[in-house]
């Protein structure tokens, strides 16, 4: 059995399902790349740089250099927090009184309980030492990684899946057939478990750049086959 | 489903460094071979490039504030041999003129009307009013815009300091000012056809300066003052012309108060004079019509008071860029409608 023998409506829906899907993945490129950048418009592919800050350095100089970039008056400040939090994030010193003044006036404006700013996000507040230090472990917490982790799995899991089952009746050598979807879920798996284990293995972000290209990649490249298969008439 | 996508393409070249910021706006002045008249209907404005700026951002949400949260800018600019002229147009669907006045009550008495927020701001007796900052030598504003002189109050606290205001304007180093052209419609534009040029350094102490690091450029004369009387229960002035100019008093047609009003009856709660010296700088003409204010602004390209070199933005090299925010204020004290970043001023 092939997709091609389903019926004209079948087709129609899987059709428009695939347009979803690439239209999907690519809009999440263009976001993770605003975010990574800290730019607001343009397909920005994420660099090695911008993927070694997001999981390896401490959340607030990773938001500092990617997404709350156009935040930071001067690169130099980002300096100064980072090495604060690499000397131990004290209560105390010059670095504290530098590191501090920066957060206070780069961040707190909006990152407060009390502020009523447009882009306030008093969820998230930097009004005192202790909130700010909840963002000073290195990568992603074991928390955050837990919530993102089976966030992300469950729901790629499932449109991979259907996505998948779809290219896995195409018409295509079952070689191919095998690659692609070899490549979509390992890609993920990948992706995913270098989240976790870049922040202690720093060269691991190298695998989330190929593994999620690879997983990007395989999603179009399999959504583009699958429409181009689906309509064409049996053999 | 966005972790998924770390990156577009397996075999894409390994990219690093940081990303530099430009201006978020682009604004070419023209030059132009005869000055600019007053006149928004000037044709040599059609010279010019338009460059538009959502104003999109609000400092703090003023309790029962009925004003906009957002707006649209439209700014033009030429230059001749000696001045810079802007042109402004937002949008403001009301016009908002009566600040503060004086009603007479039922029983005889007089009241100076007010209705303040939470911060003990106004926001329906008050004035529409448009501000620029000019970077004159701010580290980081030229990626931050007006941001970086902007410092909200976190649980009634400034800087270590006791504040009931929301936020307090004013740089981050010593030696570092802004250029500040504060029009404000009743106490400088519809009244003399000014904006108040004024500037912003480091200052947090309130004792220094009551707006900390916000002050007047210096003037010779002119200025607004409250109409109020030694006891602060009526007037203390009138104007000899009051059909004229209904919402303000000018330092001219200022006529003591005698009291043969009507309850429900208004005088305006100001008395203005034409301001000069560095703070007089700016000229401006105004017009609010159809949901919009149009705004000329012209000033000399180079300054040279005393202390010009640290209060007003200095155009001496036209070959470089200058850098700017704006807002606007819609019948407000201090909340403003503002835009991200700068906005970059060239001259071609």
């Amino acid at each position: 059995m092939s997709i091609q023998q389903l019926n004209t409506q079948a087709k129609t829906a899987i059709s428009l399902f695939l347009l979803f899907v690439l239209t999907a993945t690519v809009s999440s490129v263009i976001l993770l790349g605003l975010e990574l950048s800290g730019k607001k418009d343009g397909l920005n592919i994420p660099t090695i740089t911008q993927i070694q800050n997001k999981y390896t350095m401490p959340a607030i100089v990773s938001a500092m250099k990617g997404s709350m970039y156009k935040e930071v008056t001067d690169d130099a400040d980002i300096d100064t927090v980072h090495n604060w939090i690499k000397e131990g994030s004290k209560k105390e010193g010059k670095l504290y009184d530098d590191a501090w003044k920066i957060i206070q006036t780069d961040c707190a404006n909006c990152h407060s309980k009390s502020s009523k700013m447009s882009k306030a996000i008093p969820s998230m507040p930097f009004d005192t030492y202790e909130q700010v230090m909840t963002h000073t472990e290195a990568g992603y917490s074991w928390s955050k990684m837990s919530k993102q982790a089976h966030i992300h799995m469950f729901g790629i899991s499932t449109f991979l899946l259907l996505v998948t089952l779809l290219f896995a009746y195409t018409t295509y050598k079952d070689s191919i057939k095998n690659a692609l979807i070899l490549a979509s879920f390992g890609g993920a798996f990948l992706d995913i478990f270098s989240w976790w284990f870049s922040k202690f293995v720093p060269s691991l972000v190298y695998l989330i750049f190929v593994m999620g290209g690879l997983m990007v990649s395989s999603i179009l490249l399999m959504s583009v086959l699958i429409l181009a298969n689906i309509w064409k008439k049996e053999a | 489903m966005k972790k998924m996508t770390l990156s577009l393409l397996v075999a894409s070249t390994v990219l690093l460094g940081t990303s530099a910021f430009a201006a978020d706006w682009k604004l070419e002045s023209t030059k132009v071979s005869t000055p600019v008249s007053m006149d928004a209907s000037d044709g040599a404005w059609a010279k010019a490039k338009e460059v538009v700026v959502p104003l999109n951002e609000t400092p703090y949400k003023p309790d029962g504030y009925k004003g906009i949260t957002k707006s649209t800018a439209v700014l033009k600019s030429l230059y001749d041999d000696k001045n810079i002229y802007i042109k402004v147009q937002y949008d403001d669907p009301t016009l908002s003129t009566n600040r503060e006045p004086w009603m007479k009550q039922a029983d005889g008495s007089w009241k100076k009307m007010k209705n303040v927020d939470q911060t003990n701001h106004e926001n329906t007796y008050y004035e529409d009013k448009m501000a620029f900052f000019w970077n004159i030598n701010t580290k980081g504003f030229e990626k931050k815009g007006c941001a970086i002189a902007c410092h909200m109050a976190k649980d009634g606290m400034n800087n270590g300091i006791s504040d009931t205001s929301p936020g307090r304007k004013y740089t981050n180093n010593a030696g570092e000012t802004i250029d500040m052209w504060h029009w404000k419609s009743v106490r400088t534009g519809l009244s003399t056809d000014m904006t108040d040029d004024q500037f912003v350094n480091n200052n947090t102490d309130p004792k220094v300066g009551k707006d900390w690091g916000r002050s007047g450029d210096e003037k010779l004369g002119g200025g607004d003052k409250a109409n109020m009387n030694a006891d602060k229960t009526a007037p203390e002035f009138m104007s000899k012309n009051a059909d004229k100019t209904k919402t303000w008093i000018l330092e001219e047609d200022k006529v003591p108060f005698v009291d043969t009003f009507k309850a429900g009856d208004m005088i305006p709660g100001i008395v203005v004079g034409k301001l000069s010296g560095s703070r007089g700088d700016i000229a401006t003409q105004a017009a609010w019509k159809d949901g919009k204010w149009t705004l000329i602004f012209k000033r000399a390209l180079v300054t040279t008071h005393p202390k010009s070199a640290e209060q007003d933005v200095q155009f001496s090299d036209l070959k470089k860029p200058y850098f700017f925010g704006i807002s606007a204020f819609d019948n407000s004290a201090i909340n403003h409608v503002f835009h991200e970043g700068s906005i970059e001023l060239t001259f071609k």
